[in-house]
């Protein structure tokens, strides 16, 4: 029962699990937020450009790797109209809560609530079922450094970011972010490997 | 007493059987999904897949569909509603089963 439940669960859940497929997101975010970071007379397009075609050839390479290593799946349609859904909503969050960045001044930051809601979103989507409680521990953990990172204005430490370096809070929530979804694609990836039994000899 | 044996007879063996249960759960939670998966979630061998997905297919409970992935042959898998209905009613005996078994415990 235990792992026709499981089954299920894989099914359901298979492309999500995919935890590679966030590093080459992550790694776009991390070098767009250090470009972004620098002076724009010392700013190289070229190396955004490079990282951005390294990004996409990752992002197939990483595709192909789960196809022909862990198989296909392919979802209900209900299911994939849910996840589209999910996608314009937060993707429409994200760009009210960008916009909502850069024109006032808030004492916390909304974007980072956004991401922050993103990492509790998955949190609840994904570790019901699976084994290995790490991967639930980190995505909790990944709510609260965001959410933490999002509200330091709050408690008196909205300069911290200008203090690390940086030159606006919304590149240190980015940043923080970045280093989040590199962090959870690598532990995702395992956590989704594990699901899996070994096989027969 | 008795249900609870008349509720272990009544389970269809070709459902029961673990892989194949596992094949059939997963194929339920999806449109479909191919032959590399399948064989990665129940961890059996090229051989003893093959063969389960035969005796699925052949008592119409799964529809399978061979094509070309990648210049490579793929097998696609997916449940059939005679096999998305045996299966539910599959989950129904065992939910029933258990709830005799509480109650024959509890005697």
């Amino acid at each position: 029962m235990q792992s026709a439940q499981r089954a299920q669960f894989l099914a359901v859940n298979y492309s999500r699990l995919q935890g590679l497929k966030g590093f080459p997101i992550g790694l776009l975010l991390l070098v767009t937020v250090l470009w972004a970071n620098t002076p724009t007379i010392d700013r190289n397009w070229v190396l955004l450009f490079m990282v951005a075609v390294l990004s996409l050839a990752l992002h197939i390479g990483v595709d192909r790797y789960y196809a022909s290593r862990y198989g296909i799946v392919e979802g209900k349609p209900r299911q994939k109209q849910m996840d589209y859904a999910a996608a314009v909503l937060g993707g429409l969050a994200g760009l009210v809560a960008f916009l909502a960045e850069i024109t006032y001044d808030l004492s916390f930051s909304p974007v980072g609530l956004v991401f922050a809601a993103a990492a509790l979103f998955e949190y609840f989507r994904i570790v019901q079922v699976g084994k290995h409680a790490f991967y639930r521990w980190l995505m909790l953990l990944s709510f609260l450094v965001i959410l933490a990172a999002s509200l330091l204005p709050l408690v008196g430490l909205g300069h911290l970011w200008q203090s690390l370096g940086l030159r606006s809070s919304l590149l240190g929530i980015l940043l923080v972010t970045s280093l989040v979804m590199l962090v959870t694609s690598l532990f995702g990836h395992l956590y989704f490997a594990r699901q899996f039994p070994s096989e027969e000899s | 007493m008795a249900s609870v044996f008349e509720d272990l007879a009544a389970l269809d063996r070709l459902i029961h059987e673990p892989a194949r249960l596992s094949i059939l759960a997963a194929l339920s939670a999806c449109k479909v999904a191919d032959f590399t998966f399948l064989q990665r979630l129940t961890g059996l061998t090229v051989g003893n897949l093959s063969s389960h997905l035969a005796k699925l297919e052949e008592a119409g409970l799964i529809l399978t569909e061979k094509k070309f992935v990648a210049k490579r042959p793929n097998t696609m898998a997916a449940i059939s509603p005679k096999g998305r209905k045996a299966l539910e009613n599959h989950w129904r005996i065992l939910d029933t089963l258990r709830k005799d078994a509480q109650e024959w415990k509890a005697k």
